[in-house]
């Protein structure tokens, strides 16, 4: 595992500019996490959690402000650099899954492998284990429409991992799915980080997300109001410690 | 492979029914181009067929350029020169050829009769020189026997061992029909031939003095070219000894024209299919713009989103390439069958054709997904996974809408470029192309302005709310536009045509004022028919021309050089006969002026298209060449021509292979005579009493004068109005083809737009918009649609007919005023529109089966 921080945010800003308004979405973050883990980052909706998740993501770029993502300074980052971080340097997981609805659950995960020039052979051997990872084996071969909505978000999480990347970000991950699904879903993740194969940072509303997680931060407004550790305390402790923070 | 090929590989198997409508665009475009290219191979095949079955093994000839006869000791001056192996003589002429028996034509009730071009031939020397191929009977082995061709076959109803007559002043000659020459009919044009021996022939058209030409063959060995720069010296001025190489010229000079014609039409074809896959393909990228982010946030690069684009445009044109060859060619063999006639070869494979039309269809496939690959490079990681995603600016359509006026103003430097041959290439490599370019890229703007302009009111006529559609369109500026362009291609064949065709009849052939008849002799009048057709009672002036085609040595006057030959069809007349009977427009100069240089041998006239193409005027030298006589002359009048280019060319007149005249030069006759000569009179022009008809006056002709061949100045109208309808008829027919081709892309956009729509669809759906509302608002895209392509095509189409108009007035002579042409405008309009609904409708129809609970989920990618 790389020895720099694993996510460092620093007076990032972001404005969208929308015809006859500006709407600033983030004002001036600044994030540190230093060792690997489960994280979450809260907060209301417009608070800007899915525009950083995008930044660190490097999909798209702050308007001032660095990040460093394991070590990585994504604002000395090329095109070429950029789209090489996306394929090898993270993961990322979306709430609407976004697969590629012409290709088998396989050749999803095996994706980044495939634009990466990496042969059919190494790339679906490597595809494969993960889909055995995840308990989806049987499913290799059928496309994202014959999937349940906990199958397809595995399969995202596969995908995201064929890199073996230091850092899966996650934008609202259970947000389309049933409590069983999302639950069974966030115990993998947690898994994933106990076993030190990855970290997750994940984007979320809900607490009964969050608690699966080692540590909130808390995002109010552009900016992060509070963070706290989240061992010993439960879903409603984790609901009453955000709205205090969001006052 | 490639990540990019298997990206595409996937977006194309996961789109199986657009996929297929792209696929049928290119497989149409392919199987069109070959069979443009088979069927001209096949066509020019027939030709040069008939012009092997003339030729034979023939390594050289003697000719008299002019059309005059020539002497047979020249015969035995040829025979008498070593290396020469065999030399025939051979002569052409009319016969008119009746039952012996007496046979009548039911429907006529007249007696079965036929004037046949007649070919006298040595026999059995000929045979030697060339195979006269039968499909029944044998080859004539006398005097007294004959081979005819289908055609003169089948108008006397006649057989092998029928006997025949040549009817003649004097008694009449018997022949019986021994064969049946397997002769492709391969026009309207087409005279009836027949194969008698020389002697028959000359005694039957009491010319027994003269030969039309003589066919060489040389021995093993002897260098033709060498030998016929040695001995031209040697035979009479006025003729002409060429190799049989020369003889192809003209041939050739056609297939090089054909060649380009092929080229064109290709070119058309498959700009029309590329733009059908500019518009497929950014269909696909408008619609997949999530699956594409998806691919750019999981690390696909730019350049690999890009080329996956490209190898679907690629993917798509080898294809549909592979799949139009084999199409294409059975569909040309199902032709070559039908006009098995026409066709004595067969279908001929053109395989440059074919690897031109395939590598066409390549580059339509990726011309067509370069802008969609753009577009799809585009796409940020964020695009359509953000709610912030983008869509076509103002500045997008005003890029567009320049580049569409640099593309015009292009096309329209054409008319900047000098006059005649380099404007022509200019227009056929930079203007045509830059022409439909900017076509197609101004259908966006236009199309913007049209859906602001009309949208409402269409609205509300239909019953919607106001700015329904015109938000609808403005979604999708590019998408819709790029379909009013496929569209408007085949409004534009349609609007050109027939504006060109319809100004060539009211500028050209309509102001021509044509004797009321002619009367021919291909092989020069005798005497005795002159007199016969003079004294008929019927015939009130005649005027004795003739005719002979002189190489213009000064310049390329008409046409493309290479493609046409420097020839001009020269008229010998007798200027005061010539001008009491013809009502002559005289451009430049009077007859009172011109008449002394024409008679001393000084002066010529020429048409007045010689001034409109290249400009010529009174006083100006014209050098005329026939054969190794050359002079030179000075213009002393312009004059219109009174129809006798296409007189003769109809009556065909003309050697068909080796020569092309366009327009016509009047010299004294006795200056024909004594310069270039040729002392025949081919063409008797005639004024009729009012009291008989053409027929009549036919039938009365033929009686009195064996032999020659009567035709009325309404016949050649008739026959112009023929050819005219059957070529309109044909380009009507590609511009309905391009229509229906252009409904694939209509119908994969109207569907794309629906599928893009469906949440909006299902939410209005579930708030109580009824059915038919939705389809009225698809109704009102599509009017929208009609109106741009129409306006469009109609624009384009005047654009192709005005750039015509510059073509025929420099390289033809010909002043054209086109104007669209009311009737088939409206019909292409309404076929445009209906064609539009038409596509709309199996999408619609998908669209309104699906509950609106269903369109919802649909449209939100649950």
């Amino acid at each position: 595992m790389n020895e720099s921080p694993l996510l460092e945010v620093e007076q990032v800003t972001k404005t969208y500019h929308l015809p006859g308004q500006d709407v600033p979405a983030l004002r001036g973050v600044d994030l540190c996490i230093e060792s690997p883990g489960f994280y979450a980052i809260m907060g209301p909706s417009g608070s800007g959690k899915s525009t950083l998740m995008h930044l660190c993501a490097a999909m798209d770029a702050p308007d001032t402000g660095s990040i460093r993502v394991a070590g990585t300074e994504l604002s000395s980052l090329d095109e070429a650099g950029r789209t090489n971080f996306r394929r090898r340097g993270m993961g990322i997981v979306f709430q609407q899954f976004n697969l590629v609805p012409t290709l088998t659950a396989l050749d999803n995960v095996a994706l980044p492998a495939l634009l990466d020039g990496e042969s059919e052979a190494s790339r679906n051997e490597r595809a494969m284990n993960l889909l055995i990872e995840m308990g989806l084996e049987d499913r290799a071969t059928h496309r994202p429409d014959a999937l349940s909505g906990g199958e397809r978000q595995r399969v995202a999480i596969a995908r995201s991992r064929i890199f073996d990347p230091p850092v899966l970000f996650a934008d609202e991950p259970t947000g389309n799915l049933d409590s069983i699904s999302g639950a069974r879903l966030l115990q993998q993740l947690r898994g994933l980080v106990d076993e030190g194969q990855t970290s997750v940072v994940m984007v979320t509303h809900e607490p009964e997300a969050a608690v699966h997680c080692d540590h909130i931060f808390v995002l109010r407004d552009g900016q992060f109001s509070e963070d706290f550790p989240v061992e010993g305390i439960d879903a409603a402790g984790v609901a009453t410690r955000v709205q205090l923070a969001l006052g | 492979m490639r990540p990019e090929w298997r990206l595409a590989s996937s977006s194309r198997s996961g789109r199986p029914w657009r996929t297929a409508l792209l696929l049928g665009t290119v497989v149409i475009a392919t199987t069109l181009s070959v069979m443009v290219a088979s069927g001209a191979k096949s066509a020019q095949g027939a030709v040069s067929s008939r012009l092997s079955d003339s030729i034979g093994k023939a390594t050289a000839r003697v000719i008299h350029p002019g059309g005059g006869r020539i002497e047979r000791s020249v015969l035995n001056t040829v025979r008498s020169w070593p290396g020469v192996g065999i030399a025939v003589g051979r002569m052409d002429g009319s016969l008119t050829l009746e039952r012996a028996d007496g046979a009548k034509d039911p429907e006529t009730k007249s007696k079965r009769r036929v004037v046949v071009t007649a070919e006298g031939i040595e026999i059995p020397n000929e045979y030697d020189v060339r195979t006269l191929r039968v499909s029944e009977g044998t080859l004539p082995s006398g005097p007294s026997e004959v081979l005819l061709d289908k055609l003169a076959a089948q108008k006397l109803d006649a057989s092998v061992g029928t006997e025949l007559m040549v009817r003649r002043f004097g008694k009449p000659i018997p022949l019986t029909v021994t064969g049946i020459w397997d002769r492709p009919i391969v026009g309207p044009l087409q005279n009836p031939t027949a194969f008698v021996e020389i002697g028959v022939l000359g005694e039957a058209i009491n010319r027994r003095d003269g030969l039309g030409t003589i066919a060489i063959v040389h021995d093993e060995g002897v260098d033709v070219a060498a030998f016929v720069e040695a001995r031209s010296s040697e035979v009479p001025e006025f003729l002409s000894l060429e190799a049989a190489d020369l003889v192809k010229s003209g041939f050739d000079r056609r297939v090089r024209g054909g060649d380009l014609a092929t080229l064109i039409v290709s070119v058309m074809t498959f700009l029309g299919a590329g733009f059908i896959i500019v518009t497929g393909l950014t269909t696909g990228v408008s619609e997949r713009q999530r699956e594409l982010a998806v691919l750019r946030s999981v690390g696909a690069s730019r350049g690999q989103v890009f080329r996956s684009q490209i190898f679907i445009g690629l993917w798509l044109g080898i294809i549909g390439g592979l799949g139009g060859i084999p199409l294409g060619l059975a569909l040309t063999r199902v032709v070559a069958e039908i006009y098995a006639e026409k066709l004595p070869d067969g279908m001929l494979i053109d395989w440059p054709g074919i690897v031109r039309s395939l590598i066409g269809a390549m580059t339509a496939g990726v011309f067509g997904a370069v802008y969609p690959a753009w577009l799809a490079s585009r796409t940020s990681p964020l695009d359509g996974i953000s709610n912030l995603a983008r869509s076509n600016s103002r500045r997008d359509i005003k890029g567009v809408a320049i580049v569409g006026f640099l593309l015009l103003a292009v096309a329209w430097g054409t008319a900047f470029v000098e006059r005649g041959e380099t404007r022509y290439w200019y227009y056929i490599y930079v203007g045509l192309p830059s022409l439909l370019l900017a076509a197609f890229a101004l259908s966006v703007p236009l199309l913007t302005a049209f859906a602001a302009f009309f949208g409402r009111p269409v609205a509300r006529i239909l019953g919607l709310p106001s700015d329904v559609i015109r938000g609808t369109i403005l979604t999708t500026p590019f998408r819709h536009g790029m379909t009013a362009g496929a569209l408007m291609l085949g409004l534009a064949i349609l609007t050109a045509s027939w504006a060109v065709g319809v100004a060539i009849r009211h500028d050209w052939i309509d102001r021509i004022r044509f004797a009321d008849g002619f009367a021919i002799d291909p092989a020069g009048f005798n005497q005795e028919d002159l007199d016969a057709v003079r004294d008929l009672q019927f015939i009130t002036d005649t005027c004795e021309l003739n005719r002979l085609p002189v190489e213009i040595t000064d310049q390329q006057v008409f046409g493309i050089e290479g493609i046409y030959s420097k020839n001009a069809m020269g008229i010998g007349f007798d200027p005061e006969v010539f001008f009491a009977l013809n009502a002559i427009d005289w451009v430049e100069g009077s007859l009172k002026e011109a008449l002394p240089a024409l008679k001393n041998g000084t002066g010529v006239l020429v048409a007045d298209r010689f001034q409109t193409a290249k400009g010529y005027n009174v006083g100006d030298s014209i050098t005329l060449k026939v054969g190794r006589a050359e002079q030179g002359f000075t213009i002393v009048g312009i004059v219109s021509s009174a129809g006798l280019d296409l007189a003769t060319q109809l009556f065909g007149v003309r050697d068909l292979y080796s020569e092309y005249a366009v327009s016509t030069v009047f010299i004294d006759r006795q200056v024909v005579a004594d310069v270039f000569g040729n002392k025949e009179v081919h063409l008797l022009q005639a004024n009729l009493a009012e009291n008989v008809t053409d027929v009549e006056a036919e039938q009365l002709i033929a009686e009195a004068a064996p032999g020659v061949v009567f035709r009325s100045g309404r016949w050649i109208l008739d026959t112009i109005d023929d050819i005219s309808r059957t070529s309109m008829g044909i380009m009507t027919s590609v511009a309905f083809g391009a229509l229906i081709l252009a409904t694939l892309a209509t119908g994969s956009v109207v569907a794309a737009n629906l599928r893009g729509r469906a949440f909006e669809y299902g939410v209005m759906r579930s708030m109580g918009a009824s059915r038919s509302a939705i389809a009225r608002i698809i109704l009102g895209e599509a009017i929208i649609l009609s109106i741009t392509a129409v306006v469009m095509g109609v624009t384009l189409g005047m654009h192709f007919a005005n750039f015509d108009r510059m073509h025929y007035a420099g390289l033809v002579g010909i002043e054209l005023h086109p104007r669209p042409v009311l009737g088939p405008t409206v019909l292409g309009a309404a076929t445009t529109f209906g064609m539009c609904v038409l596509a709309s409708l199996i999408p619609l129809r998908r669209l309104l089966d699906q509950p609106p609970a269903v369109l919802v989920a649909a449209g939100r990618n649950e």
